[in-house]
């Protein structure tokens, strides 16, 4: 079991006489690989690769990593089946009391769901008892849990060495103190499943194994405890247990062994405080019944050394993902680790689990989860250096109807229908026509459409109709200006270090890449290893707004490939599998990097983050390399290597390419290309740049703890990004004509028992209109034209459109109170579409709104030169605010105002400060 | 040392005494938390040993930018010598064996009610990222003079009170005025960061002393009555309801519920009346100081009476010195301080307390005066009469919420150089305050890494309350 990676002899071969549950879910890993994204998907799933694994090197116990086994009541011309269920139910009906009274409800046919139980195969030892989970499973794919289910019944099979008296179980547990094997029987209303049960004896406490995961389970290594860079009480721990020799030195060592006696366990200095005995500012920790307190006095006994034991090889848990029925509220999960001599624990109890939301769920130490309402809820899994993670669905119960009216050939809409068949998620309707073409002109190029484009959008019967408008708002200058200012906000250009000329050029470069629509790959690639000229070659900007080689690596892996690797700078990553030679590794790339300014003038001198003209970018012939704070010596450039395949990633030890490739283009190399992770990003990235919001969300926090809402629709779009090219216009059609795209606002705000619509995309994700859009809009609705300053420096005329603005504002303003960000980072969250007083004072009584409303020639002025007819000063009003026709009730209402008005204009104000103050028009719905 | 503070006495009695100034080097290193480990020894001794209960229900944090000289003020040293001690005179206050000096003499009366915290230190010696650790508390991540205010650095205090304990609605938690601090680029810290816009200060720079102070934002345009502006909202009501957005967007709905606020603030007495001055006697206007300072001040009494949770009031725009704003005294540092910024500071921060008292305020209320460091014991930066930085010991004041009047917490030495008893650092002032308004200071937030992060790393210093 050396190796961690699918050979190319094995790799995509499915092994023989086992079905699967393929779950797609990507995983954080960057294998160079010339197979399909699809074949990816099933090499990179845990299950999968165990059993390619297992099946060359353990044929004897294949069967563990398989699907768990199943029951059929009906045995379906099994004998063997068939004479077991038999058996059991000779048993089963023999138990004084039995009666086919139902576990749940929800299964009361016999038949209709199947029963199953985790781990497929059952190792228990004193020190680690094992738990199961019992569940029975509808054909829907839906699931309750019966591990408790007082009709259940457990014993082990006559012909195994262990039995009854010596087996005990007890809320999903099994103990034992007999070595031995069996096979343990579960059965439920007829039916029955064995499970291969081994009961082993324990290895001596280990300071490795037992210590560490004691230290973590009590969260003793917490960063808010002796985790700290500074220790607590003078006491320090590495982070979660990074570092067991470090720890052992600190318990065992460090200040003449103070916190261990070995004559008097008892007495140590560590279970004293552990247990607050003596003063702890950290509390009881465990009590002297516990394991925890039991494990620790045995190891000090044993004479504190530093012990080690089998390395872990493989953490995962069972089952990774669960539908539970509607009307159960609850879950069971077991986390089962494999070691390097191939023995396997159950870990459960000594796991720090820990979940994707923060109110409305629990999980306790037996890994039960118990939620409050409908949810879409991740574990993440620690144990010592085993991250693993698995997903639980708490489905909801709608009324409404979980099926689309408008089939759709669009495969968007197929796995969106599909997972909200799954899921049982009410799917919107279909918007009107109205509110669908101001939402495509909004997303697209980031203004309202004109009163004559949305009556001609809602009178085009062309039954291709949204192909035909999508395309032409594709070719509209101002769909490059709004991809620009994307990623201009994500690849931090401001005026400060770009300078305003600079940050122009880069701009016009961005926006000429989306216009011509050139690969993504190719213009990124260009981006990350461009040297040169700023001003003479814009996409060397990249390492003039990244200026050293950390800022470089956090950047490229956040925005490139949606991950944070900014944790491993100190320690390995707490969350995610990022280790710190991965961040070095990545750091080291961009060493060789000279930078030299050439007319740099800045008003004040002590800035030092602002540079006025051109800067040169140019590789030095030092070599790349990287000092790493954990090694003696310095590290060369290393990609990114996810966890299954760190161990023997052949790219990792192989010597430098002997083409003369620069390091910034060999990182744009691995960055671009076959990089399913790049892929998934971007596939992602554009996804939310329509919806405002991304199927991994947020959109740069790729993790396994946070997975994709709908996994399939994401490797669909990775893969048709892959297939276009690397096209954004394509997957822009794409995504823009699907029925998905079109789908009334999702509510989010759903009730107790129903799972919210917007992250599976089930309706429309409403939001506020982005900052610029916002003000544009203003702006094209008063007819008085937007007047604002860029970069500080920048002498030309004032901007007539906030969207075109290449830099940042000159002054905080309207803007900045809208959530414009600064670029000074390269997180999405930069740019924010919270709501605040401030934002709603300016649009009450702000002077951005107030003045436009009086100013001379406005649209209202215009209007009233040019219609007689108030009902028709109306419409135009409302179509140019909200894109649509005033109701009657509003009709009613407004002209109304405007007779009791003595002055019409005044009349006509109110009404535009009305319709500019309306949520419809400050949302993108 | 001379000072003779009965506490003092106490605690050189004590064994942990020895080992605290024995151990003062790793104290340093550790901060507050063995500050507080021996707090509680400071506390009282005679009476009820019940701990003091957190009673604040607003802030008023009064930052001096440029930072103020510790040595000239509170922490006098009139035994050391020539180049250290300094002009000024030690007069007697109020605290007995507390002297200030002579040219705070209101102050000085004044001085039990005020605790005194006099070991407070930290590292950063630039305006820019010391002004951040002591708007924050925490420690920013290099000395750079123009740090740069990014999402990353932590939020103002008030924006914590305010998710933390927002202040009763119709008016905003958080307040600040009436200046953007900088010092080349904008100071961090002075909003509300990755916490996000719903926790950013109501925040203006218009002039309180000014004939027209007024709020434009908050000021309806003389064209639009009362009358006109409910005609309005009848007509946005009407369109909201329409399509029915605010039922199914929880976006919608807060935009709504601002809306509302932003309309009742225009409409109602609330927030508008606290920012009319001109409602306020004008012997009371005159006893603030007719200035900047003296009447950001007062307007910070009226809003804590309005219910705002957390008030910043900025002595200054920049760090100023040499005559210009702040109290960044390289040069002239005594003249500065005698002729400018001591009588203004002793007409206003007095008078406020004295104000607060009067209306039953005070125990309702903690305000803080400091600034970003202290300054250098020897005198002689450029021009020969001057005070350098100084973030190694400096003196914060606290005044009102429940602080016990007359306390000194914390010593320098004799140059009030270094710390010599109870080093503080602004991670404990920010725990302080937090605890103050009941809040707990280890309450996470989450940043924009998902780290999740408590609102304060020091801890409470308690035994200067009750």
């Amino acid at each position: 079991m050396k190796s961690k990676r699918p050979t190319r002899k094995n790799r995509g071969a499915l092994v023989p006489n086992f079905s699967y549950t393929v779950n797609p879910r990507p995983t954080t890993a960057f294998l160079p690989d010339k197979s399909t994204p699809q074949t990816l998907v099933h090499l990179f799933h845990p299950d999968w690769l165990d059993v390619c694994m297992d099946r060359r090197s353990h044929a004897t116990m294949p069967l563990i990593f398989a699907q768990p086994p199943v029951g059929r009541p009906t045995g379906l011309g099994n004998g063997r089946l068939l004479a077991r269920w038999f058996g059991s139910l000779v048993i089963l009906l023999s138990t004084i009391g039995w009666t086919i009274a139902t576990a749940s409800n929800e299964f009361e046919e016999t038949g209709a769901a199947e029963l199953r139980v985790v781990p497929s195969a059952i190792v228990v030892t004193p020190n680690y008892p094992a738990r199961y989970a019992v569940s029975l499973r509808k054909r829907d794919g839906t699931s309750v849990d019966v591990t408790t289910d007082p009709e259940l019944q457990i014993r082990p099979s006559p012909e195994g060495s262990l039995s009854q008296e010596t087996v005990s179980f007890e809320a999903g547990q099994i103990r034992t103190n007999t070595e031995g094997t069996t096979e343990l029987e579960f059965s439920l209303k007829g039916s029955t499943i064995r499970v291969p049960v081994t009961s082993a004896g324990d290895t001596p406490i280990s300071f490795q194994r037992e210590i560490m995961a004691t230290l973590t389970r009590s969260g003793c290594n917490l960063g808010v405890c002796h985790g700290n860079l500074h220790g607590k009480g003078g006491f320090r721990l590495s982070l979660r247990g990074d570092d067991p020799a470090f720890d052992h030195y600190r318990i065992s060592e460090e200040f003449g062994q103070r916190r261990v006696d070995v004559w008097q366990a008892e007495e140590s200095l560590i279970l004293q405080k552990g247990t607050a005995k003596i003063s702890h500012q950290g509390g009881k920790r465990f009590h002297p019944n516990n394991t925890e307190y039991a494990w620790i006095k045995q190891w000090i006994e044993q004479g504190a050394n530093a012990t080690t034991s089998p390395e872990l090889e493989s953490l995962w848990v069972e089952p990774p993902e669960q539908h539970i029925v509607p009307s159960r509220k609850d879950a069971r999960l077991v986390v089962l680790a494999r070691f390097s001599d191939g023995s396997v624990r159950d870990v459960t109890r000594w796991a720090r689990m820990e979940l994707s939301l923060p109110s409305g769920v629990s999980i306790d130490g037996d890994g039960v989860i118990q939620a409050q309402q409908a949810m879409d809820v991740s574990v993440g899994v620690t144990y010592l250096s085993g991250r693993a993670a698995a997903r639980i669905v708490f489905l909801g119960d709608s009324n409404r109807s979980t099926e689309s009216n408008a089939p759709s050939l669009n495969p968007i809409d197929r796995w969106v229908e599909k997972q909200c068949r799954e899921l049982q998620i009410a799917i919107s309707p279909r918007t009107d026509d109205w509110t669908l073409i101001r939402r495509l002109y909004l997303v697209t190029v980031g203004r309202l459409p004109t009163p004559s484009e949305t009556l001609a959008f809602v009178e085009d019967s062309y039954p291709e109709r949204m192909q035909r408008w999508v395309d032409s708002l594709l070719a509209d200058p101002d769909f490059d200006y709004a991809w620009a200012l994307r990623w201009s906000d994500l690849l931090r250009n401001e005026d400060k270090v770009m300078s305003s000329h600079g940050a122009g050029l880069f701009h016009d470069w961005l926006r000429a890449q989306i216009a011509s629509d050139r690969s993504m790959q190719s213009w990124i690639g260009e981006l990350v290893s461009s040297v040169g000229s700023t001003y003479e070659n814009p996409p060397a900007s990249f390492h003039r707004t990244h200026r050293d080689p950390f800022v470089a690596a956090e950047s490229s892996a956040q925005v490139f490939l949606g991950v944070r690797l900014q944790c491993a700078k100190c320690h390995n990553h707490p969350f995610d599998s990022w280790r710190q030679d991965d961040y070095y590794g990545l750091a080291a790339y961009f060493t060789t990097l000279d930078r030299k300014q050439i007319d740099n003038k800045p008003k004040d001198a002590l800035d030092k983050h602002v540079i006025t003209g051109d800067e040169v970018i140019s590789l030095s012939d030092r070599k790349a390399e990287i000092q790493h704070p954990g090694r003696s010596q310095k590290v060369p450039p290393r990609p990114l290597q996810s966890k299954r395949d760190r161990a023997t990633s052949p790219r990792s030890d192989k010597p430098a390419d002997p083409s003369q490739k620069t390091p910034l283009q060999e990182f744009a190399l691995w960055l671009t290309e076959d990089n399913s992770q790049f892929d998934a990003n971007i596939a992602n990235r554009i996804w939310y740049q329509y919806f405002g919001r991304g199927i991994v969300d947020p959109p740069d926090d790729f993790r396994d703890s946070n997975p994709p809402s709908n996994p399939e629709l994401l490797q669909y779009l990775q893969q048709e990004l892959r297939a276009s090219g690397y096209s954004l216009k394509s997957l822009t059609r794409m995504i823009l004509t699907s029925e998905t795209f079109a789908r009334a606002a999702a509510t989010d705000s759903p009730s107790d028992n129903e799972l919210a619509a917007a992250p599976y995309f089930a309706g429309f994700p409403a939001r506020r209109l982005g900052a610029e859009v916002l003000m544009d809009a203003i702006a094209d609705v008063t007819q008085i034209q937007v007047k604002i300053r860029g970069g500080d420096e920048d002498a030309s005329p004032p901007l007539t459109r906030a969207m075109h603005m290449p830099g940042i504002p000159r002054k905080p303003g309207f803007l900045t109170a809208f959530g414009k960000p600064n670029r000074l980072l390269v997180c999405e969250c930069e740019r924010t579409n919270q709501v605040s007083l401030g934002q709603s004072l300016a649009l009450v009584n702000g002077t951005e709104v107030r003045d436009k409303l009086t100013e001379r020639n406005n649209s209202i002025d215009r209007l009233m030169t040019t219609i007689e007819d108030p009902r028709l000063i109306l419409d135009q009003l409302f179509l140019r605010a909200l894109c649509r026709l005033p109701t009657e009730k509003e009709k009613v209402a407004c002209l109304q105002t405007i007779d009791h008005s003595p002055d019409r204009r005044v009349a006509l104000e109110d009404i535009l400060w009305a319709l500019l103050n309306s949520k419809e028009f400050v949302m993108l719905r | 040392m001379a000072l003779g503070c009965p506490e003092f006495d106490r605690m050189m009695a004590s064994r942990r005494c020895a080992l605290r100034v024995g151990g003062l080097g790793l104290a340093s290193v550790l901060g507050g938390s063995w500050a507080d480990r021996y707090a509680a020894a400071l506390a009282p001794q005679d009476g009820d040993s019940k701990p003091p209960a957190a009673q604040a229900k607003s802030v008023i944090f009064l930052h001096q930018y440029g930072g103020p000289s510790h040595i000239d003020t509170f922490d006098l040293k009139p035994q050391a010598p020539d180049g250290i001690r300094g002009e000024f005179k030690p007069i007697s206050s109020s605290v007995a064996g507390s002297p200030v000096c002579e040219h705070l003499p209101r102050w000085g009366a004044q001085l039990d009610r005020w605790a005194q915290i006099r070991s407070v230190h930290h590292d950063m010696k630039n305006h820019n990222p010391a002004c951040y650790y002591s708007l924050t508390g925490r420690r920013p991540p290099t000395d750079d003079i123009r740090l740069r205010d990014t999402l990353e650095l932590y939020p103002a205090f008030g924006s914590s009170a305010a998710k933390f304990a927002p202040s009763p609605s119709g008016v905003p938690s958080f307040v600040a005025y009436p200046h953007v601090l900088r010092d080349g680029a904008i100071a961090p810290g002075q909003h509300a960061s990755f916490l996000g816009k719903q926790f950013e200060p109501y925040f203006f720079q218009a002039d309180p002393n000014a004939a027209d102070f007024a709020l434009p934002e908050l000021q309806l345009p003389s064209n639009i009555d009362l009358d006109r502006l409910a005609r309005r909202r009848e007509l946005v009501k009407l369109i909201d309801e329409e399509k029915r957005l605010i039922e199914t967007s929880t976006d919608a709905r807060g935009m709504d519920l601002l809306q509302q606020q932003a309309l009742q603030i225009l409409s109602s007495n609330g927030l508008r009346d606290a920012l009319d001055l001109s409602r306020e006697e004008s012997t009371l206007r005159d006893a603030y100081g007719r200035n900047t300072y003296g009447q950001s001040c007062l307007l910070a009494r009226r809003l804590v009476e309005a219910g705002v949770r957390f008030v910043n009031v900025y002595f200054s725009q920049s760090i100023g010195g040499a005559g210009s704003e702040g109290w960044d005294t390289h040069q002239e540092n005594f003249k500065d301080l005698r002729e400018r910024l001591l009588p203004a500071t002793d007409r206003t921060v007095p008078t406020l307390i004295q104000d607060l008292e009067s209306r039953g305020l005070l125990n309702d209320t903690l305000v803080l005066w400091m600034g970003e460091f202290g300054r250098a014991p020897q005198i002689g930066d450029r021009d020969g009469k001057g005070r350098g930085h100084w973030p190694d010991c400096y003196t914060v004041m606290m005044a009102g919420g429940g602080i016990r009047g007359g306390s000194i917490y914390g010593l320098s030495d004799g140059k009030g150089a270094y710390p010599s008893l109870d080093p503080v650092g602004p991670e404990d002032i920010a725990a302080t305050l937090f605890w103050a308004l009941g809040i707990n200071p280890h309450a996470e937030v989450v940043d924009t890494q998902g780290r999740p992060l408590p609102i304060a790393l020091g801890s409470p210093i308690q035994s200067i309350f009750g």
